[in-house]
């Protein structure tokens, strides 16, 4: 966190609001009151809403006429459907340094790669005593300050102190800066604050700045004061450095006046000056091993409380129930971790939201922090949600305690079925939202976890199985309607037979020769000549002469050779059957051979 | 001694190539992803996608990190793709459903009418390779019905046609064996063919990756290939685009209601 300390003058402030809506994410800028006199304060108030995650902090214009402290923030978040909704509040005090209407310009938000603004606003600023407090009297300290005791007689100087210099962990160090002037120094610009370094600290602006008149060494100052807060975040001893203040002062023209601290402007070149504060060491001691209580987790505060409301305690089964859990208190409130709700064997917890409120009342830094959960009972009965314990430090005391927050009694009753089945994912606070659809849970990771590989059907042997059923179909086909011919036509019948009729006879002949019967081989052999081309004509066997028989030969154009063969075999069987001693078994066998040779070579020579 | 040394070295080589494996990285995932830490999970889910690993639970529990992280875009993204491999997985159509109801673009979300989704839900609810199998089955029983077609004459077929044909709407209808079996046939080769349809679509769109989702928070569509060109419209991300052309760094992209543009490339990715 920054502070940002311009000089300016004083003026009164109004109350503006705007909006600009960009896309999801819409900044509101407002001040109050509307009117404020010179030396006065004003509340400048930044929303930003919207689904974001992630921003920072607002960008304000140059605000050269105001006095300018970061005076606390205000976060919500809450979770609806995976998106996160937040509502960050910024306060800023704004001190004017001179009267007019003053116009701020529009302020900048960034979310990520994009940035949305505010319209400006305006503030009336009007002429006023900044009631200036009589100081604490010649050379008074503040109770308990440590540090650099103005003992300085210039007339304008600086010095700081802190409340205390011997802290626990996240304990609050109040860092002052005392401007001294008394007024017979006359500045040409306004001095130029630059806060100092810390490390090891947390740091908290405290505003606003204060002022008074305090009598040093017979002398009559105006005070103006700014405070830190600072947080150690671990044992040891720490330094806050020197802070430093540039001024430029008129040499020539003092006026002699009391003035504003860094309300001066003037013109010429003067003298300029860097007036410095000693550094201080703050000790910072380890929080009491002993003691601490279980569950302790690094709280450190002073009263802390813890309340626990749930906005129902009598339900359904399937009902949600919203609990919020508050815990607030002086400290840094932002080091309490969010709180767990016990275990609830029989409710389904859900986080819902979150927002941190802080506070700097009297320069002390304290805070209130909220977490919200949603409960949804699953069987009936009557239950109890614990109590919500946060133990913590407490630095006043220096003993650990521990807050605790009360139980609060639910009776559940029975319910439909359906109701214990709801998927119920919230929003947070009032703007609860029960939606009956929250995405499915993940699957568990199966057997086996296949690797990328081509898909089937790009295979080859798939692809080419394709075609066997086609293949199987045409074959049908066409077996099929050879069948129905064959049926239907007694020619082709006769013809698609013809040859293996002739095979069968001239099988019978080659027997009918082995046994010795030469005569009825010859007839065999005959007769499964003349059969074979009396189904090839589809004529009858008894009809069928040589001339005939000639006839198809040359209407199918056997060959010579074969017709040749042919007529040696016809003349062969009628010699055979009619010449008697012409029949020989191996005659026969011969002559069985070139029957069936030459059937053959007809019938290749018909395809 | 040093044969135990090597056994040890080997076993610790083996558990740590255990502990790399995709499953083991899967299950790792996943415990990430129950403890809430949803960009780890991302970050595992992913790498056992690089190793080349595709099961639709892997992209279903992708798009689960990615919507739980609040990257929309990418979630809609996981979730088409597993819808790709598992159509008919009801996690994965309700998640997304979800996921859509919640985009900035809700009324680019192409909607079909109730009965047209009914109608086609077979095609919706398979996948290319369901569809290849679903009409290759059926080229096959319309062959094998253009087979007792042709022998429908035959004392065989005749009796196996009486046993099968009992409930046959044509036999009912009063047709006789032949218009019974070309009536069959013509409705197998019906359902053949709008399942080789899908199954073609299916295929062309994979392998073109001719399907996107937007995955930038907001992108600008432009008239042509160039940021000179006038924006037309925006977009948002897990909006899902037609993509029907591309130029070095740019693709053109086809919306709902006839809108169409050029978008940077890097802006979305293909499913």
């Amino acid at each position: 966190m920054r502070v940002r300390l311009i000089r300016a003058a004083v003026l009164a402030a109004c109350v503006v609001a705007t909006t600009v809506r960009a896309d999801e994410v819409a900044v509101r800028a407002t001040v109050e009151p509307s009117t404020v006199e010179v030396g006065g304060q004003a509340v400048l108030t930044v929303v930003v809403e919207g689904k974001f995650r992630r921003g920072g902090s607002p960008e304000l214009p140059p605000l050269p006429d105001f006095d300018v402290f970061e005076s606390g923030t205000s976060q919500n978040f809450s979770f609806v459907n995976g998106q996160t909704q937040s509502s960050l509040t910024f306060h800023y005090v704004l001190s004017p340094r001179k009267e007019g209407a003053f116009r701020i310009e529009p302020i900048r938000y960034a979310v990520g790669d994009k940035v949305y603004t505010a319209n400006a606003v305006t503030l009336d600023v009007v002429a006023g005593g900044a009631g200036i407090a009589p100081g604490p009297g010649p050379g008074a300290q503040d109770p308990g300050q440590k540090g650099s005791t103005p003992s300085s007689d210039e007339s304008i100087f600086v010095a700081a102190s802190v409340d205390r210099d011997t802290v626990f962990v996240n304990q609050q160090v109040t860092w002052s800066l005392g401007y001294y002037t008394d007024g017979r120094v006359e500045l040409l610009r306004s001095p130029n604050y630059s806060p100092p370094e810390a490390e090891g600290f947390w740091v908290e602006d405290l505003p606003p700045q204060s002022k008074y008149y305090r009598t040093l060494h017979g002398r009559q100052y105006l005070v103006s004061e700014i405070k830190r807060g600072y947080f150690p975040t671990a044992p040891g001893t720490y330094r806050i450095g020197e802070a430093r203040v540039d001024i430029v002062i008129d040499n020539i023209n003092r006026r002699g006046v009391f003035d504003d601290f860094f309300s001066r402007r003037g013109g010429g070149f003067g003298e300029p000056r860097t007036l410095r504060t000693d550094p201080l060491e703050v000790v910072v001691l380890p929080l009491p091993s002993s003691g601490k209580p279980t569950g302790f987790n690094g709280a450190v505060a002073s009263d802390l409380v813890v309340s626990t409301v749930a906005d129902k305690q009598v339900v359904q089964v399937g009902e949600p129930i919203n609990v919020s859990v508050e815990i607030s208190g002086v400290g840094n409130m932002r080091t309490i971790a969010p709180p767990k709700l016990a275990d609830l064997p029989q409710f389904k917890t859900y986080e819902s939201g979150s927002s941190n409120d802080s506070f700097k009342k009297d320069y002390v830094v304290s805070g209130r922090r909220k977490f919200d959960f949603v409960v949804v009972p699953q069987v009936e009965g009557s239950f109890k949600i614990p109590a919500v314990r946060v133990p913590y430090f407490d630095p006043d005391l220096k003993l650990y305690q521990v807050a605790q927050s009360a139980e609060i009694p639910v009776e559940v009753k029975p319910g439909t079925p359906e109701d214990g089945r709801k998927v119920i994912y919230a929003g947070g606070g009032d703007d609860f939202e029960v939606i009956n659809r929250d995405i499915r849970f993940i699957h568990a990771v199966p057997a086996s976890l296949p690797i990328a590989s081509r898909p089937f059907y790009t295979s080859p042997l798939f692809i080419a199985l394709q075609a066997l059923p086609m293949l199987l179909l045409g074959a049908s086909a066409v077996v099929e309607r050879r069948r129905r011919r064959l049926r239907s036509d007694v020619g082709f019948a006769r013809a698609s037979r013809a040859r293996r009729e002739a095979e069968r006879k001239l099988s019978e002949a080659e027997h009918a020769f082995r046994d010795g019967n030469a005569s009825e081989g010859f007839g065999r052999v005959h007769a499964a000549v003349f059969g074979y081309f009396a189904d090839k004509m589809n004529a009858p066997v008894a009809g069928l002469t040589t001339d005939a028989l000639e006839a198809y030969l040359r209407e199918t154009h056997a060959s010579d050779e074969v017709a040749t063969s042919l007529k040696s075999v016809i003349d062969a069987c009628d010699a055979a059957r009619y010449a008697a001693g012409a029949a020989s078994a191996d005659n026969g066998r011969e002559t069985a051979a070139r029957a069936r040779d030459a059937l053959i070579a007809l019938e290749r020579g018909a395809r | 001694m040093v044969v135990l040394a090597v056994a040890l070295s080997a076993a610790r080589a083996g558990a740590q190539i255990d502990a790399d494996s995709p499953a083991a990285r899967f299950e790792r995932a996943n415990a990430a992803y129950e403890a809430g830490d949803y960009a780890a999970a991302i970050d595992d889910y992913t790498r056992v996608v690089e190793a080349g690993v595709v099961t639709p639970e892997l992209y279903y529990n992708l798009g689960n990190a990615y919507f739980k992280d609040g990257g929309l875009g990418r979630a809609v993204l996981w979730y088409e793709r597993a819808r790709r491999l598992s159509p008919r997985d009801p996690d994965v159509r309700d998640n997304l459903d979800l996921t859509r109801s919640l985009l900035r673009d809700k009324q680019l979300v192409a909607t079909e009418p109730r009965w047209r989704r009914a109608l086609f839900a077979w095609h919706r609810d398979t996948t290319a390779g369901e569809s290849v199998a679903a009409a290759s089955a059926l080229y096959v029983v319309l062959c094998l019905l253009g087979i007792l077609f042709v022998f429908r004459e035959s004392d065989a077929i005749s009796r196996l046609y009486a046993r099968l044909s009992i409930l046959s709407p044509g036999r009912l209808l009063g047709l006789d064996k032949a218009q019974d079996l070309g009536l069959a046939m013509g409705l197998v080769l019906l359902v053949c063919g709008a399942f080789a349809t899908s199954a073609v679509s299916k295929i062309r769109a994979e392998q073109a990756r001719s399907q996107g989702v937007v995955v930038a928070e907001e992108v600008s569509v432009f008239s042509g290939p160039s940021r000179d060109a006038s924006v037309q419209f925006k977009v948002h991300e897990g909006t899902l685009v037609s993509v029907r052309d591309a130029r070095p760094g740019w693709v053109r992209v086809d919306l709902p209601g006839d809108l169409s543009g050029w978008v940077d490339e890097t802006t979305l990715d293909r499913i």
